[in-house]
């Protein structure tokens, strides 16, 4: 595995690569990193490119000064393609990640050769006003003595297999790396007008989720509506954190998926 | 100025640094468990006229860590490593705590690479401290309520200024991205210091942080062992607390500044 930096309009962006072939990115939740990916990056890069960046303003990307939006976060990814010189690719996304993929395919349909949209919301009218008087899902005030780390800690746990604190570690690593604006991934997905993008989608797609997953599970017969000919996979046993709870099952739907040409 | 990061692929591994600035090359290294964002304000300041770089030392950060347990000598290869594959012929060497260490073992392992020698809040490691067997800082077992998280910061908290949380969070941030924040902590401790320093030849300049406990009380015993430098010079820094390079870094570079401006043999390394 390389790391490496690549030149956006919005700064710096970090990401890792590994493995060749066609080229496959992988687009993270928030607030986490391409180490969300750690070990799905090695069994994809069997066969592949694969190619997993920080999204701008998480991990070890730059972070732009102006307020965060999924089309900010698209820029990167474009940005990032076009550093490489890549002509088509592959872009999985992982719920924030997943929203990022799809503008990106609506944006870029000649550049997109296929989509998976994994633990992705739909989000249209009735979302964005629903989630705008939900309490924020990692946000924690900073205080004096440090108490918010274990807030920050508490607040994700419960999206966690109990024996699985090493996830969880990893997780709370990348919120502190994005500190006080941890949330504002969270409020970009839910700002995002999808409904006005998603019929621009022209790639092979893939819809897939965690059976665990309650966020996002419901929303996957709105994407299939919304994107003719997608197709479905759920996977067994796995809630929000499928990509580093169960890395071996998400790289085989996701390897099935990109392999089966048609 | 603007502040590009890179990797430089090195035989030691991936080393990620931070570089703004043209001019004199100044390497920074920092203190454990931080990263080269220990030296954003610094890098700011002498970027104007000085080509800034601050790395990640092997095994901190982003940087790949060496095999085995890190040591003072495998940090100051990792600095090396840097160096040659920035092409840089020599730099003037800036560390702070632990890496104001391996800036020493640096200019003892390769002293026609060290034009001079900044040594910021540099302990003194000698028999007596190697001795010393005690739980270093930064340490804490991992709770299943995330309380080690809030024990790295009250632990941290007593030696930072009031009213800068954000420094603290930078702090974490570097803590929690390494698997063992104190090893660092014991690499200085088991370093030969007293038979290095005096090998040393590079224009050296002392920076004490004052209200700094730790390393305040080893300044007398390091000067006096930088036996053999072409130049040593003492700069107390008011106010200097352990996270100086984020609170006073104008301070520093001033100091910094005046004395590559004041010392005869700093064009003439090798003399």
């Amino acid at each position: 595995m390389r790391k490496a930096y690549a030149d956006t309009r919005h700064g710096q962006i970090h990401y890792v690569e590994a493995g060749s072939g066609a080229p496959v990115l992988l687009l993270h939740q928030t607030p986490r990193s391409w180490d969300e990916y750690r070990d799905v990056i090695p069994l994809l890069a069997r066969t592949r490119r694969v190619i997993a960046p920080d999204t701008l303003g998480f991990g070890s990307s730059d972070v732009p000064t102006v307020p965060w939006s999924i089309e900010l976060f698209a820029d990167g990814v474009v940005d990032l393609i076009g550093d490489l010189g890549l002509s088509a690719v592959a872009l999985v996304g992982h719920h924030t990640g997943g929203v990022v993929a799809l503008e990106v395919a609506a944006r870029e349909p000649d550049l997109v050769e296929a989509l998976v949209l994994s633990g992705t919301p739909y989000v249209d009218a009735d979302r964005r006003a629903r989630v705008a008087t939900q309490p924020g899902i990692d946000e924690v005030p900073i205080s004096d003595d440090g108490s918010h780390y274990q807030l920050l800690w508490n607040k994700r746990r419960d999206f966690y297999p109990a024996d699985r604190p090493d996830l969880l570690r990893r997780l709370v690593t990348d919120a502190v790396k994005v500190g006080d604006r941890v949330e504002e991934g969270h409020r970009a997905v839910n700002a995002y007008r999808m409904e006005d993008r998603i019929s621009l989608v022209g790639a092979r797609t893939l819809v897939v989720c965690g059976d665990l997953d309650g966020y996002s599970l419901p929303d996957i017969p709105r994407l299939l509506a919304a994107i003719p000919g997608a197709r479905e996979a759920v996977l067994h046993n796995v809630g929000v954190p499928s990509v580093d709870a169960d890395p071996a099952q998400f790289a085989a739907v996701v390897e099935e998926f990109l392999s089966a040409r048609g | 100025m603007t502040v590009r990061r890179g990797y430089a692929d090195t035989p030691s591994g991936q080393l990620h640094y931070s570089e703004s600035g043209t001019g004199l090359a100044v390497l920074m290294l920092h203190q454990t468990p931080r990263s080269l964002d220990e030296f954003a304000e610094l890098s700011a300041e002498l970027s104007t006229d000085h080509r800034a770089i601050a790395m990640d030392m092997p095994g901190f950060g982003l940087s790949a860590r060496p095999p085995g347990p890190l040591s003072i000598e495998s940090l100051a290869a990792g600095a090396v490593a840097l160096l040659d594959a920035l092409g840089i012929a020599d730099a003037v060497v800036v560390g702070h705590h632990t890496g104001a260490v391996v800036a020493q073992e640096l200019a003892v392992l390769v002293p026609a690479r060290v034009r001079a020698l900044v040594l910021s809040a540099m302990p003194w490691v000698g028999p007596e401290r190697r001795a010393r067997d005690g739980v270093p800082v930064d340490h804490a077992t991992r709770q299943e309520d995330g309380g080690h998280l809030v024990e790295i910061w009250r632990q941290r908290q007593p030696y930072y200024p009031a009213g800068r949380p954000d420094l603290l969070e930078r702090l974490m941030r570097d803590a929690l991205t390494i698997a063992d924040p104190t090893e660092g902590h014991r690499a200085v401790g088991d370093y030969l210091m007293e038979q290095r320093i005096g090998a040393v030849r590079a224009p050296t300049l002392l920076l004490c942080a004052d209200r700094d406990p730790f390393s305040s009380p080893s300044l007398g015993t390091v000067a006096e062992a930088l036996t053999g430098a072409a130049v040593v010079e003492v700069h107390h820094v008011a106010d200097g607390t352990i996270p100086l390079m984020e609170t006073r870094s104008a301070a520093v570079a001033a100091a910094i500044r005046r004395f590559l401006d004041t010392t005869p043999s700093f064009d003439d390394p090798q003399e």
